[in-house]
């Protein structure tokens, strides 16, 4: 395999990912009520599980960046493969929880709409990525 | 890079790919087993459903990503892996320890999770300083 470069869409990714999970990851930490009752899908998360998801999210960014720095392709696929795979299940869990009644929060629909545009993106990338460094 | 990764590192992907396959099987499958085993009283119920879903798929695909550090066999990949889960776990030890000293506490296992998280971190540390000596260019 070659060590390219990273394409600068698969560098836009990394950081794409990485700034949308400190953002999360801060605002579960700093302000856990705030996360439950406008970012969490659910307003009935207990606050230690807040935190872990943010602690989730800052491993994540902090794997994003990693990534980025590296700047070589078997990097950045070790760190999309997780992403990709976990964007895909919370997508179809939280459309299934926002189609079943009670239903979640508006936000929820951001998030799908979010990973709808995220994960073609990731596709493509590894497509054009894989291609490169054959 | 191109080295096949130390025994020891196989051993911590492999660990990594077990334990979190556990724990997102038990948050994804069965949130009774969840709430009265893996985070019992005094901790508040893990839910709703929607949550332990999260949970479950955060720790399945952390999972996946130390299976696919491990089939690759290589640092790069394995490194990459590490610095997700390493300042996972180490957060996650503070997490917990803040929850113990909060009223109402914490249950007996999860100071065992306490335990095994602090065996696991400087064996990341550890694995860490000899790959990358190994693949010093």
């Amino acid at each position: 395999m070659k060590t390219t470069p990273l394409l600068p869409l698969t560098k836009l990714v990394l950081v794409v990912s990485a700034v949308v999970q400190v953002v999360m990851g801060l605002a579960g930490f700093i302000a856990p009520d705030l996360t439950r009752t406008l970012l969490s899908p659910s307003t009935q998360s207990p606050t230690i599980a807040i935190y872990y998801v943010a602690g989730f999210y800052l491993a994540g960014a902090v794997g994003a960046v990693y990534a980025f720095r590296q700047n070589v392709w078997i990097a950045a696929r070790t760190y999309l493969a997780s992403a990709f795979a976990l964007i895909v299940m919370f997508a179809v869990i939280t459309i299934a929880g926002a189609l079943t009644p009670p239903g979640l929060q508006p936000i929820s629909w951001l998030y799908v709409l979010l990973s709808v545009l995220y994960l073609p993106v990731v596709v493509w990338v590894w497509h054009q990525e894989s291609a490169r460094t054959a | 890079m191109k080295q096949p990764l130390m025994r020891w590192t196989k051993v911590v992907l492999a660990t990594s790919v077990v334990v979190q396959f556990i724990f997102g099987a038990a948050a994804l499958f069965s949130q009774s087993l969840w709430n009265s085993v893996f985070m019992p009283p005094p901790l508040p119920p893990s839910g709703p459903p929607l949550l332990l879903q999260y949970f479950g798929l955060l720790f399945l695909t952390n999972s996946l990503g130390a299976a696919y550090a491990l089939i690759q066999d290589n640092w790069i990949a394995a490194r990459m892996y590490l610095a997700i889960n390493g300042p996972f776990v180490a957060l996650s030890i503070v997490v917990t320890v803040l929850a113990m000293l909060t009223p109402p506490g914490i249950p007996l296992i999860l100071q065992l999770y306490i335990l095994l998280a602090l065996l696991y971190t400087p064996q990341v540390v550890w694995v860490w300083r000899q790959e990358s000596l190994r693949h010093m260019p």
